[in-house]
């Protein structure tokens, strides 16, 4: 047990290392989106446009704090501590190497659903309180999204929990441990849950093609049209370490998180595959159309769901039969 | 197998869900009957499970927190009778009023699970559960007909007052649980007996609190103000269910708590339900004497019925619990036949008793029944009500409380007038006055137009609830010793 | 410390109860509510039950709630001036609950609890996995058929019959 003192500085490490991440995936996700479409992206701030997202974050910070007429001030001014809040927190059990971890809880995957489940409430409000008829359709759909993806990514970490007998993130990762057989992965033994996971976690951080809460072209921006300055910031950062938490859960779960061939330490083996993720993420965002709420909410419902049900089902099945 | 032992309530839920899937296959609404006789198979068929194993009268055993035994089966017995008559009455009722008639019976069917497992109970997390599962569909069961605004009124109420009560109960729970630090009955008692209550004034809080719960499914007063409400707004066939099983259920399961958990308490809550039953009787039979509308009056009557149940409990022996399961039998075969007859004869009308004036020239039948049900709940000889008031009141005064059982008597003399009056328009010649304003009225309303042909389901529902009646009345030895084996099966300390 | 932490927990649940039953605005009073469930999930955490609190935030916080807003959404709202949550017969009532919590806590302090300080046992999901289906299996799946249930009434209540689609042709 660390004592006080040392366990905020653990906290606060952890925020600096996750503004240093986003940041890094900001500018990422711009020059990744540049090259796909043949352009070059932010080229004149540092090597290759590399202060840009320090640039746009002063600008940010230095910024007016609007608050609009109308809105519910109390709600307003707190939604987008209780969006960027519960997504930081998942950092908490994130076990980066088998040492690297801020917390080894028992409950791990258990406290990373119900953590999550928290900052859509902190949509909710935002949208609600900001009196605007985009930003409340956008929270509500929002909402519908997160409710009907919440549940196949529940199940299909169910599959993975049961294989590994535990929820402990850490002890998920070390049933993955591997040298050169990164077939012990669970992504080869659970294929249609990683699936399942990959495309929850798309639609649970909003990003196309499910991007309908904030669909720039239907709804200008959801539910954060009417936030300005530092708590658009904040807004805007729940989403990139959404980004960030869930594709690294995604590598504990499915990656073998920070196992891999010993060429490279666990460390950086962890933020390649977690990188990766990201990258496919980005890939996605270039090449697809942004779905429609009936088509989101039927792959939700008539094909994600079923198929991880049926997944969970399997997976008793092949445990009882002592296949794995 | 541990499992065989709730083989009965296991075959009711398997046909309430079956009957979820065959309302799906069944598209035409003519087929829709067969649900109805599904359900009525079903319930058939957990009698005869529950009888077979009365028959093999095996020592109680416990399982998955419930105790299965003799008490048990014969209170099962008793719901699912009624279970199985209220379907029977459902059938051609439901006809045109709901069109929803598969979730009609499999919301029955579920309710009457949660009172199997309600009265079976002997911890209370299975006893809390089992009791939010006979109460939710029964919610939803008394606003089943959407379009009547009475309809909604009455699931409104029922739902908003029902659901208080449980949490009411649940804290009362709490407090007995931080206390005792078990949840199962026997443990509780146990753990009572060596406690004092003048040091832990919150114990007799706790009690009131679990009780309070209980005067409400029962409907005792002073707990009893959704009855009037619920009882006139639920389409009739429900209203028949809501005065009947979930009394029996919650009588069976409070007689369980009371002789097994509380049983050191026994001083504390024999006060407690001696004024209870007062005020019950009393309140009951004074304001059925106003009632124009024969639901509220029945209602009211109901409530007064507790009253008298609830003397049983004043007195706790042997003898009084086994007279309150006779009473239980007789009230809810009565009372289930009474609102057949009210089912069959006044369909889609607003249930005054005027209503009924001249029902002996339409109907010789019906009007016998009514005859019979209503001689039978003020308790004339040689009726089954005699025998449970005798039963009843013979045990009151048999335990010490002769001027208890004196109120009673008051009050079945008053509760004369009221049933006498339903009698006096039955058979009276008011009609001429009313025939006019009945012949206007009745075109504009399709589903009064067969008032002079009873559906023959409705007319087998009262055949069958008036020749229970009449073999009760002449042979209640065989049920009197039935509610004796019931009582003397319970594993209590208060008569070993 | 411990106590310190019970209290500030306590006193947020609380407050937020205040406010849940007293704001004059659906949305704030579900918004305090959520919070008065935290409250409640952070005085499980701090009596080691953290699977319950995991459970609590899970299921009211991120669950019901969201639920109930939802609900709130997609209905009308109220026109016009928003009405208190007043009663003509709000005296009686103060009284009625001033005296119950009077008697209440009397009672509650008065006892002689049969406290134990330190938990029974340590309560990892397996152990309560473990018990929920095999101890306690039977009220496990009453739950579930409650949970059906609720959702029959659900659809009983909520969905169009063909009476009403019969009115509107």
């Amino acid at each position: 047990m660390l004592s006080l003192g040392s366990q905020f500085l653990v906290a606060l490490g952890m925020l600096i290392g996750i503004l240093i991440i986003l940041l890094a995936s900001m500018w990422l996700e711009r020059k990744a989106l540049a090259h796909f479409q043949f352009r070059l992206g932010p080229m004149r701030t540092g090597y290759h446009g590399l202060l840009q997202p320090i640039a746009d974050a002063m600008k940010m910070v230095v910024k007016e704090m609007s608050v609009p007429e109308g809105v519910d001030v109390i709600l307003y001014k707190t939604a987008p501590f209780i969006v960027f809040i519960p997504a930081f927190m998942v950092m908490a059990v994130i076990p980066f190497t088998a040492t690297i971890k801020a917390a080894d809880l028992n409950m791990g995957i258990f406290y990373v659903m119900a953590v999550l489940s928290i900052s859509t409430i902190g949509y909710m409000m935002a949208g609600w309180s900001s009196h605007n008829k985009y930003s409340l359709l956008g929270c509500m759909r929002s909402i519908g999204q997160f409710v009907s993806y919440e549940l196949p990514m529940g199940l299909s970490v169910l599959a993975v929990v049961m294989m590994a007998g535990t929820l402990n993130l850490n002890s998920i990762a070390q049933a993955q441990s591997c040298n050169w057989n990164i077939f012990r992965w669970y992504i080869f033994k659970q294929p249609l849950a990683f699936i399942i996971f990959f495309i929850a976690l798309n639609a649970e951080i909003c990003r196309v093609p499910f991007d309908l809460p904030e669909a720039e072209s239907e709804l200008v921006a959801g539910f954060h049209v009417e936030y300005s300055g530092m708590r658009f910031a904040l807004l805007l950062m729940a989403e990139y370490v959404g980004l960030f938490t869930l594709t690294s859960i995604c590598t504990t779960l499915f990656l073998g998180g920070w196992y891999g061939p010993p060429v490279l330490p666990g460390l950086v083996w962890f933020f390649l595959k977690t990188f990766s993720l990201i990258f496919i993420l980005f890939w996605t965002r270039a090449t697809l159309p942004r779905v429609r709420a009936d088509q989101l909410m039927s792959l939700g419902w008539k094909v994600l769901m079923p198929a991880a049900l049926i997944n969970v089902v399997i997976t008793g099945l092949l445990i009882m039969l002592k296949v794995y | 197998m541990e499992f065989t032992l709730i083989i009965p309530e296991i075959i009711v839920f398997l046909t309430a869900t079956a009957i979820l899937i065959l309302d799906l296959i069944l598209q035409q609404e003519k087929q829709k009957k067969l649900l109805g006789f599904a359900a009525e198979a079903g319930v058939i068929l957990a009698i005869a499970q529950l009888v077979r194993m009365f028959a093999l009268g095996q020592q109680a055993s416990s399982w998955g927190l419930l105790t299965i035994d003799t008490f048990g089966h014969v209170i099962k017995i008793i719901l699912l009778v009624s279970t199985g008559l209220v379907i029977l009455l459902s059938v051609d009722y439901f006809k045109t009023i709901i069109s929803r008639k598969g979730e009609y019976y499999c919301l029955i069917l579920f309710s009457v699970v949660g009172m199997m497992f309600m009265v079976s109970a002997d911890n209370f997390i299975s006893f809390f559960l089992s009791l939010q599962l006979t109460s939710i569909p029964l919610y939803i069961l008394s606003g089943i007909d959407k379009n009547d605004a009475r309809s909604n009124e009455a699931a409104y109420k029922y739902l908003m007052l029902g659901m208080l009560a449980s949490v009411v109960m649940l804290y009362g729970m709490t407090f007995i649980y931080g206390f005792t630090a078990a949840a199962n009955f026997e443990g509780i008692a146990r753990q009572l007996t060596s406690l004092d209550l003048h040091e832990n004034p919150i114990l007799l809080i706790a009690m009131i609190f679990i009780f309070a719960g209980f005067a409400f499914k029962v409907a005792a007063v002073p707990f009893h103000f959704w009855v009037p409400d619920t009882y006139e707004g639920a389409p009739t066939p429900v209203t028949s269910f809501l005065a009947t099983a979930p009394k029996v259920a919650g009588f069976a399961a409070l007689i369980r708590l009371l002789t097994i958990a509380f049983s050191p308490l026994i001083a504390q809550w024999r006060t407690l339900f001696i004024i209870l039953s007062i005020l019950s009787m009393s309140v009951g039979n004074i304001v059925a004497l106003s009632q124009t509308n024969i639901k509220r009056m029945l209602g009211f009557s109901s409530v007064a019925h507790v009253g008298y149940i609830l003397m049983a409990f004043a007195i706790a022996d042997q003898m009084a619990v086994s007279a309150a399961i006779f009473y239980l039998m007789i009230y809810g075969i009565v009372n289930i036949g009474t609102f057949a007859v009210i089912a069959s004869v006044m369909r889609g009308e607003d249930h005054q008793i005027q209503g009924l004036a001249g029902l002996s020239k339409r109907s010789p039948l019906m009007s016998l029944s009514v005859a019979v049900f209503m001689i039978s709940m003020i308790g004339i000889p040689p009726t089954p009500g005699f025998w449970g008031k005798f039963n009843l009141f013979a045990s009151v005064v048999n335990g010490g409380m002769t001027w208890l059982a004196v109120i009673g008597i008051i009050n079945s003399i008053i509760s004369v007038y009221y049933y006498i009056n339903v009698l006096r328009y039955v058979y009276g010649d008011q009609e001429i006055g009313n025939q006019q304003d009945k012949q206007a009225r009745r075109p504009a309303d399709p589903a009064a137009d067969g008032l002079n042909n009873i559906p023959c389901l409705m007319r087998l529902a009262v055949v069958i609830s008036l020749a229970l009646t009449i073999i009760i009345a002449t042979y209640p030895q065989p049920f009197i010793e039935l509610a004796k084996a019931a009582a003397v099966a319970l594993k209590t300390g208060l008569w070993l | 410390m411990q106590l310190v932490i019970f209290f500030v927990l306590a006193a947020i649940t609380t407050v937020a109860g205040i406010i849940m039953v007293s704001a004059d605005n659906i949305a704030r009073s579900i918004y305090s509510h959520v919070l008065a469930l935290l409250g409640i999930a952070g005085i499980y955490l701090l009596l080691y039950a953290e699977f319950m609190a995991g459970v609590q935030v899970l299921v009211y916080a991120g669950g019901v709630s969201i639920m109930l807003l939802f609900a709130l959404m997609l209905t009308k709202p109220a026109k016009g001036v928003i009405r208190a949550l007043d009663h003509p017969r709000r005296v009686p009532a103060f009284i009625t609950a001033v005296v119950l919590f009077g008697l209440l806590s009397f009672s509650i302090f008065q006892a002689k609890w049969p406290l134990k300080v330190e938990p029974s046992r340590v309560m990892t999901p397996e152990v309560i996995g473990k018990s929920m289906f095999a101890d306690y299996v039977l009220p496990f799946e009453i739950v579930s058929v409650i949970l059906l249930v609720a959702l029959i009434g659900a659809v009983v209540i909520g969905v169009k019959g063909r009476e009403d689609t019969d009115d509107e042709e």
